[in-house]
């Protein structure tokens, strides 16, 4: 009985060893497959970041050199190159992502104060253009002595 | 001024036209601000050695190099990557067209990625073909290619220029 129970477990340690094994292999795999920098997808996947990111009025200059550099990269066959600068890119496309919505806002305030202020310009050049214009009259004039006329 | 007259400080009329100018700016202003984003366009240019429009070479041996600078521009309102292809056209019907890259096949490319508004120009060596006939003209042929990100594909901008040279001894 004792016999059998170890056989079984030393099977069942075989398979989970392979099994972990296994798993192993596929997740030291999967990231280099998948972030292949030169691959039609990841460089789609780039752009694709880049074009949301500058909807979003992000600055993306230093990312458009990155992918610039990139592209030179595997054009030349450099894998070693591109996959040092596609670490740098990874890098500055997530630092723009988190600032992303935060400029998003911002400009879109920017534009709602302004498109706020220019609505309310002819109210306030109806309303205070006499009065600025007025005081400025007397202003330039209070040196003026008052003369009864005869 | 007599008595009874009144002094009119500002004067109506002239409040009136400031007043019109104010609603104008104001009209103006946002919908500057609030304009629709205009229809993008990317271009090419094919210049000289020297980097400017003039000297293009009409002759060339088979199996020279030629140098000539290329212009990349994009204002598709996005940052893209573009690819430059070169090929060689023995006749008019191999030209690309607005829709239709040539036939050919690309001696060469050069790629790159450019920002919104913003353009790039280098300079390019490119052969002419070894086989080329004496005496026959070929066209050299630059084609305008944008990475299309959502097919993950380069796609042909319908963008080229073209030079033609002499083949000579």
């Amino acid at each position: 009985m004792w016999i059998g129970c170890v056989s079984k477990l030393r099977i069942l340690g075989t398979i989970t060893l392979f099994l972990a094994l296994i798993a192993l292999a596929t997740l030291s795999s999967y990231p280099v497959a998948s972030q292949d920098p030169c691959s039609p997808g990841t460089l789609s996947e780039v752009v694709k970041s880049l074009e949301e990111l500058s909807s979003k009025f992000v600055d993306v200059g230093e990312a458009i050199d990155y992918l610039d550099q990139l592209l030179k990269a595997c054009s030349r066959g450099d894998v070693g190159e591109a996959i040092s600068i596609y670490s740098r890119l990874a890098e500055s496309l997530s630092s723009l992502r988190e600032y992303s919505e935060r400029r998003l806002q911002e400009v879109i305030a920017y534009r709602i104060t302004y498109t706020v202020f220019l609505a309310l310009l002819p109210l306030l050049t109806y309303t205070l253009l006499p009065r600025v214009y007025l005081y400025l009259w007397y202003l330039a004039r209070r040196k003026w002595a008052v003369v009864r006329r005869r | 001024m007599g008595c009874g007259e009144e002094e009119v400080i500002l004067d109506e009329e002239v409040f009136a036209v400031i007043v019109a100018l104010a609603v104008v700016a104001s009209a103006v202003g946002i919908a500057s601000i609030w304009r629709p984003q205009e229809e993008g366009f990317v271009a090419i240019g094919l210049l000289d050695e020297s980097c400017r429009i003039g000297l293009y070479p009409r002759n060339a041996a088979p199996g020279s190099n030629l140098t000539l600078c290329i212009s990349v521009f994009n204002y598709l309102g996005r940052p893209a990557a573009y690819m430059v292809s070169y090929k060689v056209a023995l006749n008019s019907s191999q030209l690309p067209t607005n829709t239709t890259p040539s036939s050919m096949i690309p001696l060469a490319t050069w790629v790159g990625a450019l920002g919104d508004r913003s353009n790039r120009t280098f300079l390019v060596k490119v052969s002419v073909p070894g086989d080329a006939v004496v005496g026959s003209r070929v066209a050299l042929v630059f084609e305008l290619w944008l990475l299309d990100p959502r097919s993950g594909t380069w796609v042909y901008s319908g963008r080229w220029v073209h030079a033609w040279v002499q083949v000579m001894e």
